[in-house]
């Protein structure tokens, strides 16, 4: 019981202790504390260390002492409940962390990855006026995404899921003096509150249909009650909610715009950890969602077409970072196929290989076009590669405009959405001025009544004067 | 001792309150203004402080604690900001009278003094608006809605107490409910009669000064009597949660389509009222979701106002047309960068983003409308992710983008900043502590009011 405390007690400070700091760190900043780059550097560093060791202890002791249940995984599942708000008599919010291999790993990973990707940022970012805002939305995304991987109930997982989401959106447009990330930046937003709602009402949904929450990251198995209706309802909601996270069809075009943020987050976010939200969301709730064949159907289907749809339009891209950009959604769309054919195993290997290639790749590409001249010293071999036949011309046409998906989407969602707006906005004004011009009428119709009173009686009393 | 043990000093609290805002109403008097801009400021202080004092001790006893707390906090929150010297004095008082009012409201239970009180809080409209400018101007419709509210009151009053219009009891408490429910339905200006509020935000220079005005009175006369009134009537109930629910989608749609920061804020703010609304006619369930909703809203609608009362004073109201409009973005966070940071904070709280006082109450609206209708938390998720689209456009507009050349370093000053930091520890910390400490008590209790045990006991 007591190595079952520490387990969690180290695990709640991998993810508490960095929310800590960028809390003090920003609010240092609002007071007037002008942070210098070593002290930012190292007590992110330092915090972020402190963190993964925390989180490797954990990985450890949960080895060493396995829980007493008869289990052939080396890891078995460790629940612990922290506490729950309860409002009144029915509604409670529960803090629920759960730790078996799948989290370890994931967790462990991500703590070298962050550790890595922290280290390249401190030299990319010198002299960069926004240099604390980077390490505090760093900070945050590393709690965040620790806080995904670790979630045992959809609350915790949710509020997780917000903060990855909101570090990405503010890391996009990160160099906010320039209009195209800013803009990015909303667009990217839309899309992540789009997931976060659609994860909600998956939560939602399935809160509703089975008593018990903790199913819904295979914490417990789904009991047999359960309304089969609402569950296939949450599994289309949850699959929404991955698809948009994770920049599947028809959410990929955010993820090309999503490189406009600085090399080390765009590494970190879209190479590695974020971009896998979504796979790491449906590889946990797998265990309820795979009874359904529609959705896995769906599930490979949206991973078939992204791949296809990353691969095609990858090799069309003039920039390096575009051209990972499609490359990791190819990858992606093949891990959602991966596991909508049931390869746990194989997919949870490919995310773990694909996360580490990637952000090699990526911290790599500022100095690219170095290297490729040096490759060409070297070798004295031309090595651009080529690209497409003359005879798939409509496919080059097709991949060159991306397959006009921003166009599909500015017609089909942005366009209906803005008309809607405006059209709501300009009825409310309408209404509301045809109302206040009826109102003013009916008053001035009164006041004149009353002074017509008033002149009639003042003109009987003259009358009677006289 | 014995007194203070017994709560028995808790009768006083009204009378306290008062008192409090008549010390910065000293500062209204000519000859006062006279004083140096420094001990004008200190009074002020110190009065808003008698007033959270008081509260402080009168929510540890009191059913409407939170609501005294949280309104009392958020007057000294403005008094504070507020700029030294006496040409602000009226201002102050402006901004002390209605929180005092709503203060009284909150602590007395007899229903003529809560009129008396609901009526003055409005006092500062009918004055002109509570502006630092000496602009007064204030919508023809507004003031209407005001006053029909008033009036609403008093005939929920009135027909509570009156027995002789030969109605059964059971319809005269329908009926009197019923005017209760108008009189806050008209003073939060829940759809339809949001219009009047957006002129009145469009046109009043401190939009800080709205939700103090309209929300908290309105907000606890709705829980008083919309849960007994849904309880008793089956269609009614329907009919406000639909209309709510309906008006939670158009209100996100109306707020995409604004281009100013002061309409963005009614409308986001008229859209989580109206969630409010919806879930105060479910029973028991609802009421508890609705006043955590009620409390964890007012303090971010409160915060966001904040923020952009103190980007007007920097920048003015007329440059909050969108970068769409421009081509570019305001580029205002390179000028004031604690401000931008500040207002971001608050932007996010206003979206209920993790850490702050709107995350908790999501899990609890959601289990609440969906008791009633799963397809209503559809349609008000889709209201809630157009609006948090709206309110993080606004902040990116006005922040973000090329930095203005010709414009000042014009940042936080330190009373502001000390301001902003009691904000965002209420935003931080009311999130945790007003679930576990404060909505634990039986909605009945609360939600039958005084006049109406009295005409049970009739």
């Amino acid at each position: 019981m007591l190595i079952e405390a520490s387990i969690f007690d180290f695990l709640a400070i991998a993810i508490g202790f960095p929310v800590i700091i960028a809390l003090i760190l920003s609010l240092g900043f609002f007071l007037g504390i002008n942070w210098n780059e070593k002290t930012i550097f190292n007590v992110s560093r330092a915090t972020v260390v402190i963190s993964s060791v925390c989180a490797l202890i954990a990985a450890m002791l949960a080895l060493a002492f396995p829980v007493d249940v008869i289990s052939t995984a080396a890891m078995p599942q460790r629940v612990h409940h922290f506490g729950s708000v309860t409002f009144g008599n029915n509604l409670e919010l529960d803090l629920t962390l759960v730790f078996d291999s799948f989290a370890a790993l994931f967790t462990l990973l991500g703590c070298f990855l962050i550790n890595l990707v922290g280290h390249f940022s401190a030299r990319y970012l010198h002299r960069d006026a926004g240099y604390l805002r980077f390490f505090v939305w760093y900070l945050l995304f590393f709690a965040g995404v620790q806080t995904v991987y670790m979630a045992g109930n959809g609350e915790v997982l949710i509020a997780g899921w917000e903060i990855v989401g909101l570090s990405s959106v503010m890391l996009v447009g990160f160099f906010q003096e320039r209009v195209r990330p800013v803009r990015n930046a909303w667009i990217i937003f839309c899309v992540y509150r789009v997931c976060d709602a659609a994860l909600l009402l998956a939560i939602f949904l399935f809160s509703v249909a089975s008593t018990d929450a903790g199913a819904f990251l295979g914490v417990h198995k789904l009991a047999t009650n359960a309304n089969a209706t609402l569950v296939f309802g949450a599994g289309i909601c949850l699959v929404i909610a991955a698809a948009g996270k994770s920049a599947q069809l028809p959410f990929s075009f955010w993820l090309p715009k999503a490189m406009e943020g600085p090399t080390p987050s765009s590494a970190i976010f879209y190479g590695a950890l974020a971009v896998h939200c979504g796979c790491f969301l449906l590889l946990r709730s797998q265990q309820w969602w795979s009874e359904y064949m529609i959705l896995r159907v769906s599930i490979i289907l949206i991973g078939l077409m992204t791949a296809l749809y990353g691969s095609f339009v990858g090799r069309t891209r003039s920039d390096i970072k575009n051209m990972l950009a499609y490359a990791t959604l190819a990858q992606v769309g093949l891990i959602f196929m991966e596991i909508g054919f049931g390869f746990t195993t194989f997919a949870v290997l490919h995310m773990a290989g694909h996360t580490m290639m990637r952000t090699y790749q990526l911290l790599k590409s500022p100095s690219a076009l170095r290297e490729h001249m040096n490759m060409r010293k070297g070798t004295s071999v031309n090595v651009a590669p080529t690209n497409f036949r003359p005879q798939a011309m409509w496919i080059y046409r097709l991949s060159l405009a991306q397959g006009y998906l921003d166009e599909w989407i500015d017609a089909w969602l942005r366009v209906p959405l803005r008309q809607a707006s405006t059209h709501a906005a300009r009825w409310d004004t309408f209404s509301a001025s045809v109302c206040e011009q009826r109102l003013a009428r009916v008053l001035a119709f009164l006041l004149r009544k009353q002074r017509a009173c008033l002149v009639d009686t003042r003109q009987k009393k003259a009358r009677e004067l006289s | 001792m014995n007194a203070w043990l017994s709560g028995e000093f808790l009768k006083y609290f009204d009378f306290v309150a008062v008192v409090a805002a008549l010390i910065p109403g000293l500062l209204a008097f000519e000859s006062f203004q006279r004083q140096k801009n420094r001990s004008i400021w200190l009074v002020t202080v110190a009065g808003a402080l008698v007033m959270v004092l008081a509260v402080v001790f009168g929510a540890m006893q009191a059913d409407r604690g939170p609501w005294l707390l949280i309104t009392a906090v958020t007057a000294f929150v403005l008094v504070l900001c507020c700029s030294r010297g006496a040409k602000k004095a009226a201002t102050i008082f402006k901004l002390m009278f209605p929180a005092a009012a709503a203060i009284g409201f909150f602590t007395v239970t007899q229903p003529l003094v809560q009129l008396l009180y609901f009526a003055a809080a409005t006092l500062p409209i009918f004055c002109g608006d509570a502006s630092e400018s000496d602009h007064h101007e204030i919508p023809l419709s507004y003031l209407m809605l005001q006053i029909a509210s008033v009036v609403f009151f008093a005939l929920g009053i009135g027909l509570a107490k009156l027995t002789t219009f030969g109605l059964d009891q059971k319809t005269g408490i329908f009926i009197s409910e019923s005017c209760f429910v108008t009189a806050a339905w008209l003073r939060l200006g829940l759809f339809p009669f949001h219009r009047p509020l957006v002129a009145f935000a469009t046109k009043a220079s401190m939009p800080a000064v709205l939700p103090m005005m309209f929300f908290p009175l309105g907000s606890f006369l709705m829980m008083q009597h919309l849960p007994s009134l849904a309880g008793g009537n089956a269609l009614a109930a329907g009919i406000i949660f639909w209309v709510s629910v309906a008006a939670c989608l158009h209100h996100g749609f109306a707020a995409l389509g604004r281009r100013k920061l002061r309409t963005s804020l009614v409308y986001v703010s008229s859209l989580l009222l109206s969630l409010m609304t919806a879930c105060l006619t479910i029973n028991d369930l609802g009421f508890m979701a609705g006043e955590l909703l009620a409390l964890t809203v007012y303090t971010a609608i409160f915060g966001f106002g904040l923020g952009i009362w103190l980007i007007e004073r920097r920048f003015g109201t007329e440059k909050y047309l969108f970068a769409e409009n421009q081509g570019l973005g305001g580029g205002y966070a390179g000028l004031a960068p604690r401000l931008a940071g500040g207002f971001l904070f608050l932007t996010l709280a206003m979206i209920a983003a993790p850490f702050t006082v709107g995350f908790i109450a999501e899990n609890a609206w959601m289990q609440t409308l969906g008791k009633e209708s799963i397809f209503s938390v559809f349609v008000v998720l889709l209201g809630l992710t157009l609006a948090s689209a709206a309110t993080f456009y606004s902040y990116q507009a006005f922040f973000l983008g090329p930095q203005k050349r010709s414009a000042i370093q014009c940042d936080l000053m330190v009373r502001e900043k000390l301001a902003l930091c009691i904000v965002f520890v209420v935003i931080i910390f009311a999130g945790l502590g007003i679930p576990r400490n404060l909505t634990q008590k039986n909605f009945e209790d609360s939600s039958s009011m005084d006049i109406h045990s009295n005409h049970q006991v009739q």
